[in-house]
C-alpha cells in the first residue's frame, strides 16, 4: 500500500490534545441541593462497577483516537500496489459503449443514462488508479472511434468523458475491443476495461490469444421497451395519394402494451393510429394513409402511451423515410371515337392529368408526359412517351399489321413484368388483335397465338408500349383488370419524373448522396442541428457521407465552385443576364430500427470465446459499485460510523 | 442613637410583607364563614379528644353513660362511680416549623419563608377563634417553643417568634417529635410543618405524637426544582444538611428516573398519612399560601 499525500499524517498528531481532554478529569458543576436522599436512590437502581466505567470511558477514548486515525489515513489517500509491480498495468485501455441503448434511462427521477452510470464508474475508476498509470478511451459506436488517445492528463480524459454522447446507432462492441486489445498489446502491460450493457459481440466471437485480461462492467439493469424496429411506405398501385405503411414494432415488458402510432409529414403531426403489441414480441403492423404529398414521412410512439408501457429508451421510438413529390402524369389522349372505357381509366385515375384530343386535333405532343394512339396513328413519332392501341402507320414505332387477325388466345404472359402488376389475363377473351412485329430490344409482355398482344420497348431516355387488342376486340375493358392494366401502361411510361424517393438508412450506415458536377462541397444539417462540410473532389458524382450517428432527416445541399456557378447562372438567364441559382437540397432519413438495440436487457456476460483472455465480469450494484471506489472513501465511512457509535455510547450513555 | 421600640406596622417584614395581614383576616374571615353555625363538638374536627382532662368521680345513677363508668373501681370496691371530665374550654393548636438547613433553599421563595407564612396564617386563624397556640420550631431538635398566645392581637408575637428563627442544622424528625410529644401539654392539634427530607424518616415521631394523643396534620413543603431540577450533564450535587457530595451525568433517562423518585416518594408518604388517620397536605412553594390555607380549610383536613 502507498499513499498519496503522506504530509496528512501529521494530522494525526490531533489525537494528542483528545488524549489529553480525556485525561484531564472532567470538571463538573457543583450544585447545593436540599437533600441528595433522592439522588441516592436513583443511583442505587443502577449502580455498575468503577471498572465498567473505566472500560467504557477507554471504550469511547478509542472510537475517538480510531476516527482520528481513519480521517487521518484517508486523507493521505491510501492505495493497494501489488508487490510485484512489473505486473502493475501501465496502461489502462477504457471502452466506452456508445450505442443507442446506452441511452437506456436506468434512473427516471434524475433522468441518469447508462452512459451517465458507465461515465461515474470510469471516473471512480480513474480515481483508483495507481498514479502513472497511462489512459485510453475509445467509443464503441457502429464504428470504434478513439475519444481519448493515451494520455497520463487525467483532467483531459475527464473532460474528453463529460464530453461524450451516446449515439442512435447500433454498436460494434468486439471491433472496439480488438482496437482496445491493439493499443493494450502494443503498451504492455495493460489492462482493458469494457463499460457496456453487453449489446455487439457474436456469440464465441475470439480475441487474440495474447490480448490481455478483460474487465466487463455490467451497466444497467433496465430491459423494459418499447420501440420501432422497422418502418417502410409505398404509394399503393391504385392511387398514388395513398401509402400503405409498415411498422415494426417491440415490446420487451411482460405485458401486452397499447400504443399510439403518431404520423408526420414534415414535422406536422397529420394522423394517428392505435395498436397492440404483445408481451415481449415483435410484431409488424400494416396501415394505409392517404398522403396529400411528399416529404420527410415520420412515425413516432406517443411520449402518453411510451410512458404508459414503461418504456426506458425513447432513441427507438421514432423513424423517418422520404416520400418523393409525386406530380400526376400529364396523359394526351389521341381517339377518334369508341373510347369509352379507355377514356374513364385515364380520365377517372387521380394520379393522372388527362387530356383528349381528336386525330384532327392533334399537333405536338409537347408538354405531356405520356401520349396515348387508340387506333390512329401520329403523323411523325411524337416527343412524349406513347401508347399505342391497335394503331398503324409508318411513323410508329412498331411495325403493325394493317389486318387484324381473329380469335387470339393468351399464350405467354410475363408475370413479373410491371404492366401486369394486379392484372389477370389468363382467361380473357379476345375478339381480334392486330398482328405486331416487336422492335429489336423490346419486350414481350402478353403473347399471343395471332402474335403479341402487349409489347414494351424501354430506350435510352424513352419508352413506348403498343397494345394490338383496342377497346371493341376484346372484353377486357368489362374487367377489373383493365383499368390497372390502363394505369400500369401509364404509369410506367411516365416514369422517370420528379424526385427519386432516397433509400431509408439505418444510422450508422453510409449514405451515397449523388452530387452535380461543379459542386466543391456539400453541406449536411444533421437532425440535431450540427452541420458537417463534406469536401467533393472534381469528377466525384457521389459523395459518401459516414456521420449518420443521429436517426432522423438529413438535409444535404450542394456548395458549387464560382466558376460553376456563373456557368449555371448564366444557362439558366439564357440571356437575360441572370446570376440567381439556387441548388436544391436533397433529404434523406437514417432510422435507429435496429433490434439488437431495442433489446434493451443488459448481456450477463460478453459471449467471448470461452478459449479466449480471460474475462472479469462486473455486475451493476452495490459490489461493483464498492469496489470501484477508491480506498479512501471507505476509511472516511468507517471514521463516520465511529464517531456515531461514540456518539451513541454517550448519548445513551446512564454514567452517575 | 437611641433604639426605639418598633410598632406593629413596623414590625411586618419580608417574610410576612405589608399585604400578608390582610390575607390573613381574609381568612379568618372565610374559615368563620365555612364554620358558622356549628356548635361545639359538631366540628368535623377531631374536638372530641381535647375534653380528656380528668376532674373527679361521682356515683352512677340511672341514665348515665355506661362508657363513662370506671371498671377499675368497680373492680376493687364494687362500687359504680363515674368518671367526671373537666369541660374543655379552649382548643390547643401546635404549630411545629422545620427550619433546618433543607429549608433554606428554593426559588424565588426559601421553603423556610413558605412555611413560616404557613404557620403564620394557621396561627391567625387560631387566634381569631379565641384559640391557644404554641410555636415551635426544630431541626435536630426543638429549638425554641413560645408561650401559648391568645387573641387576634398576639399574633405580631407570632411574626416575631417566627422571623427570629433561623435556618440550620440537620432534619431529626424522631427525635423532635418524640422529645415534643413527652412534653407536659394540653391535647390539641399538632400541625408540622417540614420538607420531610429525613433519612430516618417521620414513621417513629408520628407514632409518639399518635401516642401522645394529638391530632396530627403535616403539611409537606416542597419546591418546584426539587420536583423537576433544571440540571442535566455532568452535576456534582452537595447535600445542603451533610455537605455529602454525588457526581451526577443527569441524562434524560436519569432525570425521568429522579421524577419517578420523587413522585413515588410523595404519594407513598400521603398513603401512609391516610393509612394513620394523619392529615396530609403537600404545600409547593409555588403554589400562593393563602390558595393553600384554603384547599386546607375546604378539604376539612384542618379546621380550627
Amino acid at each position: 500500500m502507498s499513499l498519496l499525500n503522506p504530509s496528512a499524517l501529521w494530522l494525526a498528531l490531533v489525537g494528542l490534545p483528545v488524549l489529553l481532554l480525556f485525561l484531564l478529569k472532567v470538571r463538573r458543576r457543583e450544585v447545593v441541593i436540599p437533600s441528595t436522599l433522592f439522588w441516592r436512590r436513583v443511583l442505587a437502581q443502577k449502580r455498575e462497577s468503577a471498572w465498567w466505567r473505566r472500560l467504557r470511558s477507554l471504550l469511547s477514548l478509542l472510537l475517538h483516537l480510531l476516527f482520528i486515525a481513519g480521517g487521518t489515513f484517508a486523507l493521505t489517500q491510501p492505495f493497494l500496489q501489488p508487490s510485484d509491480t512489473s505486473d502493475q498495468p501501465r496502461l489502462s485501455v477504457i471502452v466506452v459503449d456508445t450505442s443507442a441503448s446506452m441511452r437506456t434511462v436506468e434512473d427516471a427521477d434524475k433522468e441518469e443514462t447508462r452512459l451517465d452510470e458507465a461515465r461515474e464508474k470510469i471516473f471512480a475508476k480513474l480515481d483508483a488508479l495507481v498514479p502513472g498509470t497511462k489512459v485510453a478511451v475509445i467509443g464503441a459506436g457502429v464504428r470504434p472511434e478513439i475519444i481519448m488517445p493515451v494520455t497520463d492528463d487525467r483532467a483531459s480524459v475527464r473532460t474528453a468523458l463529460e464530453k461524450m454522447e451516446a449515439t442512435d446507432t447500433g454498436g460494434d462492441l468486439m471491433a472496439a475491443i480488438d482496437l482496445a486489445d491493439d493499443l493494450a498489446m502494443a503498451n504492455a502491460p495493460a489492462e482493458v476495461e469494457v463499460f457496456s450493457d453487453g449489446g455487439g459481440v457474436e456469440e464465441g466471437a475470439a480475441r487474440r490469444e495474447d490480448a490481455p485480461k478483460l474487465v466487463y462492467h455490467r451497466i444497467g439493469l433496465e430491459d423494459r421497451n418499447v420501440g420501432i424496429t422497422a418502418f417502410a411506405l409505398r404509394r399503393l398501385p391504385a392511387s398514388d395519394a395513398e401509402l400503405e405503411m409498415l411498422v415494426g414494432l417491440k415490446n420487451t415488458t411482460d405485458k401486452e402494451v397499447a400504443l399510439e402510432l403518431q404520423i408526420y409529414l414534415d414535422g406536422v403531426q397529420i394522423d394517428s393510429v392505435g395498436v397492440e403489441v404483445a408481451a415481449r414480441s415483435d410484431e409488424v403492423k400494416v396501415f394505409n394513409r392517404a398522403m396529400p404529398r411528399g416529404g420527410a414521412v415520420g412515425v413516432a410512439i406517443s411520449e402518453e402511451s411510451a410512458e404508459k408501457a414503461g418504456d426506458a429508451l425513447p432513441a427507438d421510438n421514432y423513424a423517418y423515410t422520404m416520400l418523393a413529390d409525386r406530380d400526376p402524369i400529364k396523359v394526351l389522349l389521341v381517339s377518334s371515337g369508341d373510347d369509352f372505357f379507355l377514356t374513364k381509366a385515364i380520365g377517372e385515375n387521380p394520379a393522372f392529368e388527362a387530356y383528349i384530343v381528336t386525330p384532327a386535333e392533334f399537333g405536338s405532343s409537347a408538354g405531356m408526359d405520356v401520349v396515348v394512339f387508340n387506333e390512329v396513328a401520329p403523323a411523325k413519332e411524337p416527343v412524349a412517351n406513347a401508347l399505342y392501341v391497335s394503331s398503324v402507320g409508318s411513323k410508329i414505332p412498331f411495325v403493325a399489321a394493317p389486318k387484324k387477325l381473329d380469335l387470339p388466345t393468351v399464350r405467354y404472359l410475363d408475370e413479373e413484368h410491371p404492366l401486369l402488376r394486379h392484372v389477370e389475363l389468363h382467361d380473357a377473351a379476345f375478339a381480334a388483335s392486330r398482328p405486331v412485329t416487336p422492335p429489336e430490344g423490346s419486350t414481350v409482355v402478353v403473347d399471343g397465338t395471332a402474335g403479341p398482344l402487349l409489347v414494351a420497348w424501354e430506350r435510352t431516355e424513352r419508352r413506348d408500349a403498343y397494345l394490338a387488342v383496342s377497346e371493341s376486340d376484346s372484353d377486357l375493358p368489362l374487367r377489373v383488370a383493365y383499368p390497372n392494366l390502363i394505369s400500369n401502361l401509364v404509369t410506367w411510361l411516365g416514369e422517370p419524373r420528379g424526385e427519386d424517393t432516397p433509400p431509408v438508412l439505418n444510422t450508422g450506415e453510409i449514405a451515397r448522396i449523388p452530387v452535380s458536377d461543379g459542386v466543391k462541397e456539400l453541406l449536411v444539417v444533421l437532425p440535431n442541428g450540427e452541420e458537417d462540410h463534406v469536401e467533393v473532389r472534381p469528377g466525384m458524382s457521389v459523395v459518401p457521407y459516414g456521420h449518420t450517428v443521429h436517426a432522423g432527416i438529413y438535409v444535404a445541399t450542394e456548395v458549387y465552385s464560382d466558376e460553376a456557378l456563373a456557368k449555371l447562372a448564366a444557362d439558366k438567364g439564357a440571356g437575360a443576364g441572370a446570376t440567381a441559382f439556387s441548388p436544391v437540397p436533397r433529404r434523406f432519413a437514417a432510422n435507429l430500427t435496429d433490434l439488437r438495440e431495442s433489446d434493451i436487457a443488459p448481456v450477463e456476460e460478453l459471449g467471448l470465446d470461452e478459449s479466449a483472455p480471460p474475462t472479469v465480469v462486473m455486475a451493476s450494484g452495490i459490489w461493483s459499485w464498492l469496489a470501484s471506489r477508491p480506498l479512501w472513501r471507505y476509511l472516511v465511512i468507517i471514521a463516520l460510523a465511529l464517531i456515531a457509535l461514540e456518539w451513541l455510547l454517550y448519548a445513551r450513555r446512564w454514567v452517575y | 442613637m437611641h433604639n426605639q421600640a418598633p410598632s406593629q406596622t413596623d414590625r411586618v417584614s419580608e417574610v410576612f410583607g405589608t399585604d400578608f395581614l390582610k390575607k390573613l383576616e381574609y381568612l379568618a374571615v372565610v374559615a368563620k364563614k365555612l364554620f358558622s353555625g356549628m356548635q361545639k363538638g359538631e366540628r368535623r374536627s377531631t374536638r372530641r379528644g381535647t375534653s380528656v382532662e380528668f376532674a373527679d368521680y361521682r356515683e352512677y345513677s340511672q341514665g348515665d353513660d355506661l362508657r363513662h363508668i370506671d371498671w377499675n373501681i368497680y373492680g376493687r370496691l364494687e362500687k359504680l362511680l363515674l368518671k367526671m371530665y373537666e369541660e374543655e374550654a379552649e382548643l390547643f393548636v401546635y404549630l411545629l416549623v422545620d427550619v433546618s438547613r433543607s429549608m433554606d433553599w428554593g426559588t424565588p421563595v426559601r421553603k423556610v419563608d413558605y412555611a413560616k407564612r404557613v404557620a403564620a396564617a394557621v396561627a391567625y386563624i387560631g387566634l381569631s377563634s379565641q384559640d391557644r397556640v404554641v410555636l415551635s420550631t426544630f431541626n435536630e431538635g426543638l429549638s425554641e417553643k413560645s408561650e401559648p398566645l391568645q387573641g387576634k392581637r398576639q399574633i405580631f408575637s407570632v411574626f416575631d417568634f417566627l422571623e427570629r428563627a433561623e435556618s440550620f442544622g440537620k432534619t431529626d424528625l424522631t427525635a423532635t417529635l418524640d422529645d415534643w410529644a413527652r412534653m407536659k401539654m394540653r391535647k390539641g392539634i399538632a400541625i408540622v410543618v417540614s420538607d420531610f427530607l429525613d433519612e430516618k424518616g417521620v414513621e417513629e415521631g408520628l407514632k409518639a405524637l399518635r401516642t401522645a394523643r394529638f391530632e396530627t396534620h403535616l403539611v409537606h413543603v416542597i419546591d418546584p426544582q426539587e420536583l423537576e431540577p433544571d440540571l442535566d450533564g455532568h452535576v456534582e450535587v452537595i447535600d445542603s444538611e451533610s455537605g455529602e457530595k454525588r457526581q451526577v451525568f443527569i441524562s434524560p433517562e436519569v432525570m425521568k428516573k429522579y421524577k419517578e423518585e420523587v413522585t413515588g416518594f410523595c404519594a407513598d408518604f400521603e398513603r401512609r398519612c391516610s393509612e394513620r388517620g394523619v392529615g396530609y397536605v403537600r404545600a409547593t412553594t409555588d403554589v400562593p399560601f393563602e390558595d393553600l390555607i384554603l384547599r386546607m380549610l375546604r378539604r376539612g383536613g384542618l379546621v380550627l
